[in-house]
């Protein structure tokens, strides 16, 4: 059989450098696109590399043409929402500009399947318990991330309807295990006090109460795979993935502290008290029931796997 | 027609993106006869092309200053809006044909969605915002409806390239005031109609006044058979230009994003039997010959065939904007009617035949 060729967007990325990796553990031909090299610890040498900036749409109209990709995963984002506020532009450069350029190259040559990676931010952060479903309206919250994966969602679609393109939506929350070391994520920057630190100070942004829906890495990965491999799933697939089991960020850390060198630390929030603390969860009923995906790893589980993988790298 | 707010702009320096298309034309005019200053900048500023601005007599341009600027331009954006005090920013530019869009996916998207954030942008990093940045958006961003009427918080699913453009550049605006406090207001638009449209390959109605007012002869309009049960909202002109001037100046509107008032919901076929019926009855006043050919060509219809997407009925609820800004439509459909398409006829007489 011939070997399928695939490129993965954001390649160099937490998510995308373990998709890469899994692709060519199943015998895909994958061509990893990113503006940054990759870090040498992230790469895998049978992932081809293309250093290009997504935004430019010529550049990206010609990589398409040389490789002609049966899919394409386009997980490539600016994708934290301080950063977004920060720097709003870029995010929204990155975001929506980026994923056009993906989509128009796919138009123009004819890609099979666009695969999008979109985000539970979407929904907004409205105070509150919610478990959200596909068909629940995208809220504009006081942030560009939310926003920019709203339009970017909505261009995918126009695409899709327009031209016929085959695409598939993976809209994902609190993503975390081995590999992940942004300081803007909370698994990260707890296992790294835990292991390392002084401290256990989570900073201003929340009061601990908040819970959230974490999803391992590999089923993120799982996801991916599934919405593109589904050949019966309707065309415009729309999927959250998630546990539907929230937990709240204190909860989510002490078990880190455990987990490091079975210390109760006593984690610091030192955000705004909640009169009305956030739990947001994403119902992945509709991923079960047509690409029977599940959350396979449990928190536990995908948390001690985390914080092994970092005893064994930190220092290195 | 005046509105309340109208003394506020006699002094002010404004920013009319897309100036030279036929809503912007209109406003700019307005903003002109209150004594404003306005700085309309537009990507095809091409003397030949056809619009109201053209038209004004010299006295009523002192204020008017024309500069050809492609949004798509991050820098010359922010370098106009950086080295002005604008009072006032009306963002109306961008490809406003679906089937254009279409066409040009990319190049609109970039237009719609990337020229307006560059505005937004250039607006939040500015020493001296403007007062207020209000843009236009469009019933399309809502895609096909639930109930009877799109409310604002109805969810938005807008369906091709132009409504994601439009979308895209409605949801910015929003989260820019969210995020920054950049002081936004939205705008989002029925079908809107008046003399002055020169949009002659597309709109219904001025692409339907072409086939009328042909000079050579009439043709009869064209009705495409996919469009037969579309169901559309209309409004004069004028009536969104007071909309857009209530909405720069009304406190109420800061942040917030309002349905345009309509002042008719007909169907496509209604509307065209209108546009006939309407003109028969002017031209048979002025050319009896003219005005039983229209009448006897009727309207021609035929298959569009290229899968347009196209939603089948669009209404919108204005009781935010009736409520919130009291804001009143005061053209109705019927004198918005005669006046476009006296215009037509004047303009005929005018030229010869």
């Amino acid at each position: 059989m011939a070997t399928r060729t695939c490129l993965v967007t954001g390649s160099a990325g937490f998510v995308g450098s373990v998709l890469a990796r899994t692709l060519v553990s199943r015998g895909w031909r994958v061509v990893g696109v990113d503006r940054e090299p990759v870090p040498s610890w992230r790469e895998c040498p049978d992932v081809s590399q293309v250093q290009l900036d997504l935004c430019d749409l010529e550049a990206v109209l010609a990589l398409v043409g040389e490789t002609g990709p049966e899919v394409i995963f386009h997980l490539a984002a600016q994708p934290f929402v301080p950063v977004s506020v920060a720097e709003p532009y870029a995010t929204v450069r990155d975001n929506v500009l980026a994923t056009t350029s993906v989509l128009e190259a796919a138009r123009l040559h004819g890609v099979a399947r666009v695969v999008h990676a979109s985000s539970g931010a979407i929904y907004g952060s409205e105070p509150g318990e919610h478990t959200y479903f596909e068909s629940d309206e995208p809220k504009v919250g006081a942030n560009l991330y939310g926003p920019s994966k709203i339009a970017a969602e909505n261009i995918v679609l126009a695409y899709s309807r327009t031209f016929g393109l085959d695409v598939r939506i993976g809209r994902f929350m609190n993503t975390y295990g081995p590999g992940d070391t942004s300081p803007s994520r909370i698994v990260p920057t707890a296992v790294c006090q835990a292991l390392g630190g002084d401290c256990y100070d989570f900073g201003d942004r929340d009061d601990g109460s908040t819970a959230l829906d974490f999803v391992y890495v590999d089923d993120v990965v799982a996801g991916y795979l599934a919405a593109a491999e589904v050949d019966d799933g309707a065309l415009q697939g729309v999927y959250n993935f998630g546990t539907c089991d929230p937990v709240s960020v204190r909860d989510l850390v002490r078990a880190v502290s455990r987990l490091a060198d079975g210390t109760e630390r006593e984690p610091v929030f030192r955000g705004p008290v909640a009169d009305n603390p956030r739990r947001k969860c994403l119902d992945a009923g509709r991923a079960r029931k047509e690409l029977d995906w599940e959350p396979r790893t449990d928190l536990m589980t995908g948390l001690r796997a985390t914080v092994d993988w970092y005893r064994e790298h930190l220092h290195a | 027609m005046p509105t309340e707010f109208d003394s506020e702009l006699s002094d002010s320096l404004t920013l009319v993106t897309g100036g030279m298309g036929f809503i912007g034309s209109y406003l700019t005019a307005r903003l002109l006869a209150l004594g404003g200053r306005v700085v309309v900048v537009d990507c095809d500023t091409d003397p030949g092309r056809q619009s109201l601005l053209h038209e004004l007599p010299q006295d009523q341009r002192s204020g008017l200053e024309i500069v050809h600027l492609d949004l798509r331009d991050r820098d010359a954006v922010a370098a106009l809006i950086h080295g002005r005090n604008f009072d006032y920013v009306f963002h109306l530019a961008g490809y406003s044909v679906i089937e254009k869009s279409t066409a040009f996916p990319y190049d609109s998207l970039m237009t719609n969605a990337i020229g307006g954030l560059n505005v937004f942008d250039a607006v939040r990093r500015s020493d001296t915002p403007p007062r207020r940045v209000v843009i236009t958006s469009t019933d399309k961003v809502y895609g096909e409806m639930d109930g009877s009427h799109y409310l604002e918080d109805s969810p938005l699913r807008g369906i091709g390239i132009y409504d994601a453009g439009k979308l895209t550049a409605d949801v910015m605006a929003r989260s820019h005031f969210h995020t920054f406090g950049t002081p936004m207001s939205v705008l989002r638009l029925c079908n809107v109609f008046g003399p002055h449209d020169y949009n002659v390959g597309y709109r219904l109605f001025p692409k339907s006044l072409s086939k009328i007012f042909n000079p050579v002869a009439p043709e009869p309009p064209v009705l495409y058979y996919e469009s037969m049960d579309h169901w559309r909202d209309y409004v004069f002109v004028e009536d969104v230009i007071d909309a857009l001037i209530t909405m720069a100046c009304h406190e109420q509107s800061l942040g917030e994003v309002f349905n345009m008032s309509s002042v008719v919901h007909l169907s496509t076929p209604s509307v065209i039997k209108e546009i006939i019926d309407t003109s028969v009855r002017i031209l048979s006043e002025v050319d009896p010959y003219r005005a039983e050919l229209v009448e006897k060509n009727g309207m021609q219809v035929t298959t569009y065939g290229q899968g347009a997407l196209a939603i089948q009925r669009q209404r919108l609820d204005h009781t935010k904007i009736a409520q919130r800004l009291g804001f009143r439509t005061s053209v109705t459909f019927e004198q918005g009617l005669e006046r476009t398409i006296t215009h037509h006829t004047e303009r005929l007489l005018r030229n010869g035949h």
